[in-house]
Order: C-alpha cells, then sequence, then structure tokens
C-alpha cells in the first residue's frame, strides 16, 4: 500500500550546518517567527582524528506524535497526510508538548503560544518546503514517505533512529 | 501551476546578489510593496533556483531603520559619530569644490577611491579615471583574490580559473572553503554531485573546516607552509614520471627548467615534513593518487594567500593541474577571461570624446610602489602612503560600500590614516565604522534597489542584469544617480543626461552579441563554453602555460616557484600563530547587522586546540585574552580537536566586534585585524592576514 504520509529526510553526510534552511524557513513563515529548526554540530575522537557531523532538524511529524497525546488543550492535531499542526486559537502556552517532544520542535513566539514547522503548508505540493528549497547541498528531502524510502535507498543510506521508544518516528539516516 | 497565497500578484524582479563579490542572479519577490520572498534565478547554470544563507538573510535590508536614508555632514571630531543631515543639493556642492580644490592644489591622483567589486561601480570609476583623472582606483582585490587572479595571470594568461568539481574524480582543495564560504551555490552542488559519483576530496588546512569535514582526507598543516607540500608533490610527480609527458611537452613552457629547479632546492617529500608537519608518505601518496585519477583538480584561495610567502605556494597548487594535464579540460581547471578581467568585457556606460579624457600624469599608488603584477594596490599600505606622503600626498578618500577600517589589517593605523585626511567621502547603506571617520556620507542603494550590468563568474562567459525590485529608502539614491549629482555641480553633467537607465546600459553592452531585451527577459546571457584553449595558444608572453613565468622574471622576481617560510613565525613570547577563518551565514562587514543572522551565532569565537586548551587551562566555552605584539581582544574560547596545535583561528575575526555600522551590528563579538601588523605579499599585494602570532591566557 502507498503511503501518503510526509516526512523529511536528512542526509548527515550533506549537511554543512549553514543555516539556509534556518534561515529560508524564517522569512518564509514570518521574520519575527522564533527559528522552527534546531541545528547542532557534535564532534567525536581527538586531533587529528577528528569527525563532526551536523544536523538540521525540526519537527518531524511523527507517526504517534507525543506531543498530541500531551496536549491537554486538544490544540495539536495531525492531518490525512500525516503534518502534525497546532492550533493557536485553543493553545494554551502550558509548554507540555515540549517536555515529550524528542526533538525539541515546538517553540514559542512572543505571544508564548506554541508555534512549530508546519511543512510550509501553505505551498502547493509542486513547490519544494522553504528548507528543501533553500538547502544548497540537498541534504534536506521531503516528500511522501514511499519516496523517502526511495531517496535513502538511492543514496544507500541507513536510518539511525526509525524507532523512538517503540514508536516508529523518523527518518533520519546515517550514512 | 498553483501559485501560493503569500506569492499571488507579487511582481518578481531580477537582481544580482550584492552580499559577497560572486554575484548570484536572483528573483525577488515584491508583494504590496515589500520584499516577501527570494530565490536563485532557475535558469541560471551558477544558481540552479539556489541561494546562500546570506543571499536569504539579506531580504533584511529591505527592512532595517539602521540603513542610511539621508546625505549626513560630519559636525563632531572624526570617528565620533556626530552627524547633521543635509540636503542632496549640498552634498554635492560640497563634494564637487572640494573634488576641485585637492586637484588643484595637490593634483588629481591625492584623490584615492576604493569599492566593492560587488558591482554598479561603473559610472563611479569611469568619471573618476576618465574625467577627474585620478589613477588610483582600487577595489577589495588586495583583501581577497590578488595572489589567485595574479598566479592565474602569470601562469595561463586568463582572469580566473573555476574548478569543474562536478566532472572531477579527484579534488584537491587547499585553504579554500566551498562549504565554509559559499560563494556560487552552483559550484557547491558540484562538489556534493562529484562526491555522490564517487570522487576522492581531500583538504589541505589547518582547520578541519565545513569543506574538510566532508573530505575523503582531511590533511592538517601547519599554516603558511602549504606550498612545500605542492612543491614536494610535483617532485614526486616528475620524479615518478606520473607527468603528462605530451601535455608538457607542446602546451607548456619552462618545464625542464621546473625540473631542475626542484631537483637542485632538493624539495622532496621528506623535506617538506619538516616544514608542513605532514609525513612524507601522506605526501608522496597524495601526489601519486592525484597526478594517477583523471581527471582531477587541485585549487587553493583566500585562507591559504593570507601569507607573505603565498604567491608561489599559489603558483604551486596551480602547477599540480599543468604537471599532470588537468587544465581547462572537463573535470579539471578551466581557465575563463583574459589577464584584464572576466569576459566579454563591458564598455564604459558613458563615452568621453578623446581630447576631452583627462591626463594620467602620475603613475598609479599601486605602480610607484612596485606592485607592477598585481592586479591591485595593497590596500593595506595605504594608511603609511597617507601618513608619510610618500611617494606623493593622497588627501582625499572616496569609498563605495567599503569599511577598510574593520576589514584591513592594521585598525589603529588606518584610524590615524583616516585622522590625517583633508577629505573624506563615504557611500554606503550602512554608518560603517569607516564611515564615522568620513567628512561626508551619502545613502547608497543594496543591490535590489538598482540598475545594473556585470559579468558573472563561469566557464563561459556572462553577463548579469539586474533592476530594483524597490526604491531605496527615504532619501537614499543608487549610485550612478549619485555620481550624477556630483558631475553637474562639477561641470560634466554633458555625460550623465540619459533618459532612462537604459540608455547607459545599452552603452555598456555596446558590440556585443546579445540585446538589453534578451537580458532583461532571464536576467541574464550566457555565451559557449570554450575547452582547452591553450591549443590556440594563451595570452602569456609565450602563448604557453608557463611554468617558468618571463612575466614573473621580467618584473625582477623568480621565475619558478620556490619555498620561504612566511614573515612572522611564533616565537616563545607568542608562541601560537592567529590565522580566522569564517562562518558560513556571515558575509565579510556586510551582513551583521540582519538580526535573523546575530540569532544563530551572536558573537564570533576562537578554535584552540584542546591539547592547547588544557595546558592554558581553557574550557569550551570561557572568554580568552589573545594578544598580539600590538593589541589585544578578548573572545570566547571554542575548545577543539579539529585544529593543529599552537594554532588559534578566530572566526570570521573581521566582521565582528563593530562598534558602528547597527543596533544589532554593535557590540558583539571580537574584532581581530586590531591584532595583525600590516604584511603584504610582494607580487600579488594581497594582505597577509595571517602573519600574526599571538600569546593567550584566560580572561
Amino acid at each position: 500500500m502507498s503511503s501518503i504520509r510526509k516526512g523529511f529526510f536528512v542526509d548527515l553526510d550533506r549537511c554543512i550546518k549553514c543555516h539556509a534552511c534556518e534561515i529560508a524557513c524564517r522569512i518564509w513563515n514570518g521574520i519575527n517567527v522564533p527559528s522552527y529548526r534546531t541545528i547542532i554540530e557534535i564532534e567525536n575522537g581527538a586531533y587529528p582524528f577528528v569527525e563532526r557531523t551536523n544536523v538540521s532538524i525540526a519537527c518531524m511529524h511523527c507517526e504517534e506524535a507525543y506531543c498530541m497525546a500531551a496536549c491537554p488543550a486538544k490544540a495539536i492535531y495531525k492531518r490525512e497526510d500525516g503534518v502534525v499542526l497546532v492550533d493557536s486559537e485553543k493553545c494554551v502556552g502550558c509548554r507540555l508538548c515540549s517536555w515529550v517532544c524528542p526533538f525539541g520542535a515546538p517553540k514559542y513566539g512572543p505571544d508564548l503560544k506554541m508555534q512549530k514547522c508546519t511543512f510550509c503548508n501553505d505551498r502547493p505540493d509542486w513547490m519544494p518546503r522553504a528548507c528543501e528549497e533553500a538547502c544548497p547541498t540537498g541534504a534536506i528531502v521531503t516528500g511522501t514517505i514511499d519516496y523517502l524510502e526511495k531517496v535513502i535507498k538511492e543514496r544507500k543510506a541507513k536510518r539511525i533512529i526509525s524507532q523512538i521508544r517503540g514508536r516508529r518516528a523518523l527518518l533520519y539516516i546515517l550514512p | 501551476m498553483e501559485v501560493p497565497e503569500k506569492l499571488k500578484g507579487a511582481r518578481v524582479s531580477r537582481c544580482v546578489c550584492g552580499v559577497c563579490p560572486f554575484r548570484c542572479s536572483i528573483e525577488a519577490y515584491v508583494k504590496d510593496g515589500k520584499l516577501i520572498y527570494t530565490r536563485g534565478n532557475p535558469e541560471n547554470p551558477n544558481t540552479m533556483g539556489k541561494r546562500c544563507v546570506k543571499g536569504f538573510a539579506s531580504i533584511w535590508f529591505a527592512y532595517d531603520n539602521d540603513r542610511l536614508k539621508y546625505p549626513l555632514m560630519r559636525v563632531g571630531e572624526r570617528g565620533e559619530g556626530k552627524f547633521k543631515r543635509i540636503s542632496w543639493d549640498e552634498a554635492f556642492t560640497i563634494i564637487a569644490e572640494k573634488l576641485k580644490e585637492i586637484k588643484e592644489k595637490y593634483g588629481p591622483e591625492a584623490v584615492v577611491s576604493l569599492d566593492h567589486v560587488q558591482g554598479c561601480t561603473w559610472h563611479y570609476k569611469c568619471f573618476l579615471y576618465y574625467i577627474y583623472g585620478t589613477p588610483n582606483i582600487y577595489d577589495h582585490t588586495a583583501a581577497c583574490d590578488g595572489t589567485f587572479t595574479t598566479a592565474c595571470k602569470v601562469i595561463f594568461g586568463s582572469f580566473w580559473g573555476i574548478e569543474d568539481y562536478v566532472n572531477s574524480k579527484y579534488i584537491l582543495i587547499w585553504g579554500k572553503e566551498p562549504f565554509e564560504a559559499p560563494r556560487i551555490v552552483g559550484f557547491l552542488q558540484g562538489l556534493m554531485e562529484a562526491k555522490d559519483k564517487g570522487a576522492k576530496l581531500v583538504v589541505v588546512n589547518p582547520r578541519l573546516s565545513k569543506t574538510a569535514e566532508k573530505a575523503d582526507e582531511w590533511i592538517p598543516i601547519r599554516p603558511g607552509t602549504d606550498g612545500a607540500m605542492a612543491l614536494a608533490m610535483a617532485k614526486t610527480i616528475i620524479d615518478e614520471g606520473l607527468y603528462d609527458e605530451d601535455f608538457v611537452e607542446n602546451y607548456c613552457y619552462g618545464f625542464d627548467e621546473f625540473r631542475k629547479h626542484l631537483d637542485e632546492k632538493g624539495y622532496t617529500p621528506e623535506w617538506a615534513e619538516g616544514i608542513t608537519g605532514v609525513p612524507a608518505s601522506t605526501i608522496r601518496r597524495i601526489a601519486r593518487e592525484f597526478a594517477t585519477t583523471k581527471p582531477a583538480v587541485s585549487s587553493a584561495y583566500h585562507g591559504f594567500a593570507c601569507y607573505t610567502n603565498a604567491f608561489d605556494a599559489m603558483r604551486a597548487v596551480l602547477l599540480l593541474n599543468v604537471l599532470t594535464g588537468n587544465v581547462d579540460k572537463p573535470g579539471g581547471f578551466l581557465l575563463t577571461g583574459t589577464p584584464e578581467g572576466l569576459e566579454p568585457q563591458l564598455k564604459p556606460p558613458f563615452r568621453v570624446p578623446e581630447d576631452k579624457i583627462a591626463k594620467i600624469s602620475k603613475p598609479s599608488l599601486r605602480e610607484a610602489l612596485g606592485f607592477h603584477l598585481a592586479p591591485d594596490f595593497p590596500t593595506a599600505l595605504l594608511p603609511k602612503v597617507i601618513l608619510e606622503g610618500n611617494p606623493y600626498p593622497v588627501k582625499a578618500i572616496i569609498l563605495s560600500q567599503v569599511n577598510p577600517i574593520m576589514s584591513d589589517a592594521n585598525t589603529k593605523l588606518w584610524i590615524e590614516a583616516f585622522k590625517a585626511l583633508e577629505f573624506a567621502v563615504a557611500i554606503d547603506i550602512y554608518l560603517s565604522e569607516t564611515a564615522m571617520y568620513c567628512d561626508i556620507v551619502l545613502p547608497d542603494a543594496c543591490y535590489f534597489e538598482r540598475y545594473d550590468i556585470i559579468q558573472g563568474f563561469n566557464h563561459a562567459p556572462m553577463i548579469l542584469y539586474s533592476e530594483p525590485a524597490l526604491p531605496p529608502p527615504g532619501e537614499a539614491k543608487p549610485i550612478y544617480e549619485i555620481v550624477k549629482g556630483i558631475a553637474e555641480k562639477m561641470g560634466y553633467g554633458e555625460y550623465f543626461n540619459w533618459k532612462s537607465e537604459e540608455d547607459w546600459m545599452r552603452n555598456m553592452i555596446e558590440g556585443l552579441p546579445f540585446t538589453l531585451e534578451d537580458l532583461k527577459k532571464k536576467g541574464f546571457w550566457i555565451g559557449q563554453p570554450e575547452y582547452k584553449k591553450y591549443e590556440k595558444g594563451l595570452k602569456t608572453p609565450t602563448g604557453k602555460i608557463e611554468v617558468y613565468s618571463v612575466l614573473m622574471e621580467v618584473s625582477g622576481f623568480n621565475p619558478l616557484p620556490e619555498y620561504k617560510p612566511p614573515s612572522v613565525i611564533p616565537d616563545e613570547k607568542y608562541p601560537f600563530r592567529l590565522i580566522s577563518a569564517r562562518m558560513p551565514f556571515q558575509s565579510n562587514v556586510v551582513t551583521q547587522n540582519i538580526p535573523m543572522l546575530a540569532d544563530i551565532e551572536s558573537e564570533n569565537w576562537a578554535e584552540i586546540n584542546s591539547r592547547d586548551a588544557e595546558k592554558y587551562g581553557i574550557k569550551n566555552g570561557d572568554y580568552i585574552v589573545i594578544e598580539s605584539p600590538i593589541d589585544s581582544i578578548t573572545v570566547k574560547a571554542k575548545v577543539t580537536g579539529g585544529i593543529v596545535p599552537g594554532v588559534i583561528a578566530v572566526v570570521h575575526g573581521f566582521g565582528f566586534g563593530h562598534w558602528g555600522m547597527g543596533k544589532v551590528a554593535k557590540g558583539r563579538g571580537a574584532h581581530i585585524n586590531r591584532l595583525i601588523d600590516t604584511y603584504v605579499d610582494p607580487v600579488s599585494g594581497t594582505v597577509a592576514y595571517n602573519e600574526c602570532k599571538v600569546r593567550v591566557r584566560k580572561a
């Protein structure tokens, strides 16, 4: 059965931590919103045998989203295509979602309500998401899970976490 | 196709990005008078719809309240930052009178102009050169590409070289950062694609830079010694018979002299190991791999060029391409432009009749100080020229979107020099540190607020077109309007009475195989790339690729590349070498007032090897004091295994520590150029930013 569920694939072999995804995201979603993406760098080893890995994370639109389950106001919901969204009318700003999210995706604006990646829900399907459109190295790929599985196979990548606490969560992969 | 609500009804303009000098063609979407979205021009091969993080963020220029909006006249002391608003008419009158006065008193060459090569300086340069008559018009070459362009000129007779990453199988990069200092995004994508196809990427760099992180092999090297490794590689390739015999026989001049020279000097891998810290076996292996994998490319750029010995090192690195026949072929080092510049050459925007062109009576400072081969005057030497009046008095400076007090070495000396000037004008979009030392400050348009025609950086000849997406803020004017205003007051209005900007743009592309309408349609024009240009003869004195450089010989330099140690060597008192590096999300001194970028890293940091840090009791995140023989700074430490011991790298050391520019930029991070004394490369005039020894302690 083909899936209409959508998601992100981040190729750690390509991410150079340039922050283009973050800035493009902020420009598209409003210059004054907090940044929806978290970009980190991990260093391993000692000189001269040192390696660094860069990771750019936003909301992973988990199959079973903890934030949804945790939200007392039922402000977080899942669209048919798997995209997790928040209804700011309902959000009470309690931040329980940030306690349970494994990726630090929930962010809070000046109104103290939760905001996060909307999978650029105001962009039509033919248009890449703002982060993917901006990524100069092709490290961020978005699309249906079937499509992402194909890309992963092509790039001979392997998944590092597909299960988080027993639930299928994300498609981060390590080369 | 469905258009997102946000972009419905938006007007699309094609502009050329001016955040760095590498000229990406972009599309800017304006709706209800607001710039809401930009992307790279999807049809342009250099951008392919992408642009870099700095370019995206520069959308802020349209929103920034710290932009200059009115002409200003200084009322306080130089540097105090006290100005009063004046009218354009007053500003033009003052500048015209002052320029006339200085010309009468000291001659036109007493006026020096500095600009940034990001474009739109044609009227300005042509006015100062053809009409006013000063030969001293300089750009930022000496702070950037001077070593590279001069090496391209003496070896290949070309202006520029482009690494054809996408088709290459072995990519050797020295002190050049496609990922850390992203310039043309298309090249970056090409490099990733090459890696996908199995190309090997080897990075020679004292730091584990973003490019080195992605490399198959990082070769940590002592800073400033790359020339030794490149020469030892050349010797290995020749000694082991791995060079392209046919290529050097038919298309190169002086190969036998080079071979003899390498033998006489004894440039063996063992010799290089002692200098570079790279094992001889590694040097030999890389040399063999490079020579036997085809096509391959070896290239270096600015980080590598920050030493007084960098010119010969650059030649040695580029000669590796020559020895292995990887020149102007797919996957190799592609040549572009003539020694005079990129192709096709543009014509001046206005024509001055032969008999009215100003006579240049004195040599330019560049020639007068003996930099005959350099493409540009080493601007780092300008403060000394101003203060000593040698070889002749320099009394006025005109700046167009440059900030030498921040971006050039030896901040204190620059400030002293500005204080000694009779007259200084800054044309800029912010009240930069240097503008604070000027008498008149004029508000400029930024890159999406003006028309322009400029060459692009590609193997094929390329011309780019830029149109305004928005009007400039307040009373700000594009630079061509500013030059027109000054020229009119000086009695030269006849050259500037265009009816619309199209008139002068048509003048610029006269004789070229396309029309202005063609340019407007796509935003650019691109010709056919030409490979193997050496078969038809190059623009060097011998017409061949010059391994032995005739130009160098007649200019009194060694025609063959040799290794010399850097000028400054760390010692007991100052045991570290200070180098500067880049962060991908800041561009020179241009982007620091953008809040989105300030959110990423609010200040810059100093990288120090974990072993060195342990010795000094420095922990990650501690503030440290870095002292050079001339000044000191305080900066946050980042302890890492990704740097050669004995080296401290301050990341983006001249874009932080602003005390002017704007609210966001001010007072964040440390400015390292105040630590660096004035050193320049004797051949290319490039500023040797890394010739600096320092000591550190916990703050």
